[in-house]
């Protein structure tokens, strides 16, 4: 096929482009573990309140130091509401969803998810600025869906 | 409507210069756009790294 | 003249019936649009017996469902039965657009019944009634039945002219029925063995991931859908305005089996931030979608070239030569060229939102409201409107009703869709959230920076409510006018004389529909491989509204 000088040279620049934001984007992930949030751990989202670790939902501190966060979303609020962690150590979330699907998401932070129930979903973050954050669910999931909120106080 | 067919020889030879008459505005409008994508692309990807 | 006009007359009828469809969902969910930028701006609350949340279901429904695929079968029966003209009574053209209207009037009853709040995603295990499944389920039905007639008629002019290709308007419009064939299959196996079944009481439960799966399979080819009835616009029809070309008849098609080979393994982009799909499927989804890309680099090269040689035409050179050479007081050029400007916008978004993890920035935020209204409300919505002004009077043979009026409407699109979703894309970086009638979560925070936006991105709204209610009365207008003296001949663009002809391996459709369907196939094998092995739970599902 007969194609103009500057169109091959055009395409060029853009596959290269396409190419280098591909690589770009491999190397945070696997250089900088800089992954979307994934998981594939099934949960029974009918025994939640009766199974570790979901029965009792919440902050707990692991050996080195870091921390994990619990967190179960149902119509129309999170569990915990409130929660404290402290500033500068890694929290790991772990999510899930006791009924419908909902979001997960702390605005100006990268920690966005989504609560699928029977399914466990996790991200991690280090909050580095001391302060109230907002959590918020940022999918749609019934007529309550604007006051599903809860609070992150980092200390 | 349907599609011209070059007879001859010389009829590729025209048909190779009449597209390949230069489009510089063409190329000045997608190559300052791909820029700007890619600009703009590795703001967001820097935005990325300090929201991670 | 007037006898091959006759002849056109049941192709004609079956076109404008598409278009009244689309108009009529057009206007009803122009009105749910603007509602809710007020609500969102704190300007209008929702009363309870209309809550916001049904209006979104029906905004979405209407807009993304409703009034594009209509609109599209429509104008791909019209250019396929235009470039090989044939009699024939579309039996079968009839029955599907009866099919698409039965079920959109079930499932427009279900939402505004308050019987499916569950948005345009429908989303499991939020349980809508049956009817609004059954009814969606109907919709796509009837889409594949009309395709027939686009399909029948490439047939037929490929069995009395072997070896010619294709006549280039009717190719692209059967490849992108061959996509949508392909798409949505994924929303059938959804709604068919999953939704309807389970909604009707027979299945005690559901596998969410499984839907969610099937729903994106479907769900970002139809944007494609869309995106390809655009192109159809702009290839094949926009070059007639400004006495121009199709740049070349090779690289149009071959972008056409691009969009026909790659719109579809490319869903789980959708879903970057969800659990039970393994991360390397989110890999290979990104690059796939990075492949997609390709066919609308090689469109922005194919559009400017065509511009710039009818430039050089009349004499204008350069950038702005050729840019000032284009007809701008035409409102139907204005309108697709305005959406050509657009999708300049929602290419950037739609870069990022494809980019892996960085979708965390934005999943889920206004930002992504933003993009699609940028990507389907801005270039697709407009060349659809925009080529309604060249359709309407070669269809009625009546002429188009205060042209001025009509390229008003093109420019208030074009600023009230750039103000609202460079409102919306702004807000969203700032963290606000889609989907939310209003986002004041108690001034907490954050959660302040976002109101201005909101209020912009209402502003915005109502200059694109007014250009809708602008286009309706054109439209309606030019039907009730009885200036009867508008040319129906439509022609189509061709190829520079000259230019070299399409290789062969470009004119095999249907062969390419098949590598179309295994490579998609094979993009959802990892996925589902992984959910037999590990299915998780079945959820009851329930209604939350």
């Amino acid at each position: 096929m007969h194609i103009h000088k500057y169109e091959r040279w055009w395409m060029t620049f853009g596959v290269v482009m396409l190419i280098a934001f591909l690589l770009a984007l491999g190397v945070a992930a696997f250089a900088q573990g800089i992954n979307p949030p994934t998981d594939t751990k099934p949960v029974d989202p009918a025994t939640l309140s009766q199974l570790p670790p979901f029965n009792h939902p919440g902050l707990r501190q692991l050996p080195d130091g870091n921390y994990e966060a619990y967190y179960i979303a149902r119509v129309f609020s999170f569990d915990p509401a409130t929660l404290t962690v402290p500033a500068g150590k890694k929290i790991t979330f772990y999510l899930t969803s006791a009924d419908v699907v909902h979001g997960f998401y702390i605005p100006e932070t990268d920690v966005n998810m989504m609560a699928v129930p029977g399914w466990v979903n996790t991200t991690s973050h280090t909050f580095m600025k001391k302060g109230t954050y907002l959590l918020i669910c940022h999918e749609y999931c019934g007529i309550g869906h604007q006051n599903m909120f809860a609070k992150i106080e980092v200390q | 409507m349907l599609l011209q067919k070059p007879e001859s020889e010389k009829a590729v030879q025209a048909a190779a210069q009449t597209e390949d008459e230069p489009l510089p505005a063409t190329l000045t409008f997608v190559l300052v756009m791909g820029a700007v994508f890619a600009v703009f692309w590795f703001l967001m990807f820097a935005l990325l790294h300090e929201r991670w | 003249m007037i006898a091959q006009q006759r002849q056109w007359l049941p192709e004609n009828r079956l076109v404008i019936a598409h278009i009244y469809a689309a108009t009529g969902a057009l206007v009803l969910g122009a009105v749910f649009g603007v509602l809710q930028g007020y609500s969102r701006a704190l300007a209008f609350n929702a009363p309870a017996w209309f809550d916001y949340y049904r209006m979104l279901s029906a905004h979405g429904v209407l807009m993304a469902l409703v009034f594009t695929t209509f609109f599209i079968t429509g104008l791909s029966l019209f250019v396929t039965y235009r470039s090989i003209p044939r009699e024939r009574k579309m039996v079968l053209g009839w029955i599907g657009w009866w099919v698409m209207l039965i079920g959109t009037a079930m499932a427009a009853f279900e939402i505004l019944a308050g019987n499916a709040t569950v948005l345009y995603t429908f989303y499991a295990p939020m349980k809508a009634s049956p009817w609004f499944y059954i009814g969606a389920t109907l919709l796509v039905l009837g889409t594949w039945i009309v395709a027939v007639e686009i399909f029948e008629n490439v047939v037929w002019f490929r069995k009395r002219n072997a070896g010619t290709p294709v006549p280039l308007p009717a190719f692209c419009a059967a490849s992108t029925f061959l996509m949508w064939w392909i798409a949505t299959l994924g929303v059938a196996v959804e709604t068919i063995f999953f939704l309807i079944p389970w909604s009707l009481g027979w299945t005690g439960g559901i596998n969410v991931v499984a839907t969610r799966l099937l729903f994106w399979y479907f769900g970002h080819p139809l944007v494609y859908f869309w995106i390809m009835g655009a192109y159809i616009v702009w290839y094949n029809i926009v070059p007639k305005f400004y006495d121009g070309n199709v740049f070349s008849d090779g690289l149009t098609r071959l972008t056409f089996i691009l969009l026909l080979v790659l719109s579809t393994p490319v869903g789980i982009h959708h879903q970057f931030t969800e659990p039970g799909i393994a991360i390397q499927w989110k890999m290979m989804h990104t690059i796939l979608t990075y492949s997609v890309v390709i066919p609308s680099l090689l469109t922005a090269f194919a559009i400017f070239g065509s511009f710039e040689i009818a430039a050089r035409r009349q004499g204008k050179r350069g950038f702005w030569g050729t840019v000032k050479a284009l007809p701008w007081d035409k409102p139907e050029f204005a309108g697709p060229a305005y959406g050509m400007l657009l999708f300049i916008l929602g290419g950037f978004g739609g870069l990022i939102n494809a980019s892996y993890a960085m979708d965390t920035l934005i999943h889920n935020t206004i930002w992504i409201v933003g993009h699609f209204h940028v990507t389907v409300g801005g270039p697709v919505a407009l060349s659809l409107v925009g080529v309604a002004y060249w359709m309407i009077p070669r269809l009625t043979g009546r002429q188009l009703w205060r042209p001025d009026i009509a390229l008003w409407q093109t420019r208030m699109w074009f600023a009230g869709m750039l103000v609202m979703s460079f409102s919306m894309h702004f807000a969203g970086l700032l963290g606000a959230p889609r989907r939310t009638s209003e986002v004041a979560y108690m001034g907490t925070g954050v959660a302040n920076s976002w109101e201005p936006w909101m209020i912009a991105a209402a502003a915005g709204g109502t200059l694109l409510f007014i250009s809708i209610l602008l286009f309706v009365t054109v439209a309606a207008g030019t039907l009730l006018s009885n200036d009867r003296t508008a040319d129906m001949q439509a022609d189509f663009a061709e190829p520079l004389p000259g230019s070299a002809p399409a290789p062969a391996f470009v004119q095999p459709l249907f062969r390419w529909a098949a590598v179309g369907l295994i490579v998609a196939v094979l993009a959802y094998t990892g996925p589902f491989y992984d959910l037999i092995h590990n299915p998780g739970f079945l959820v009851s599902g329930m209604r939350t509204w």
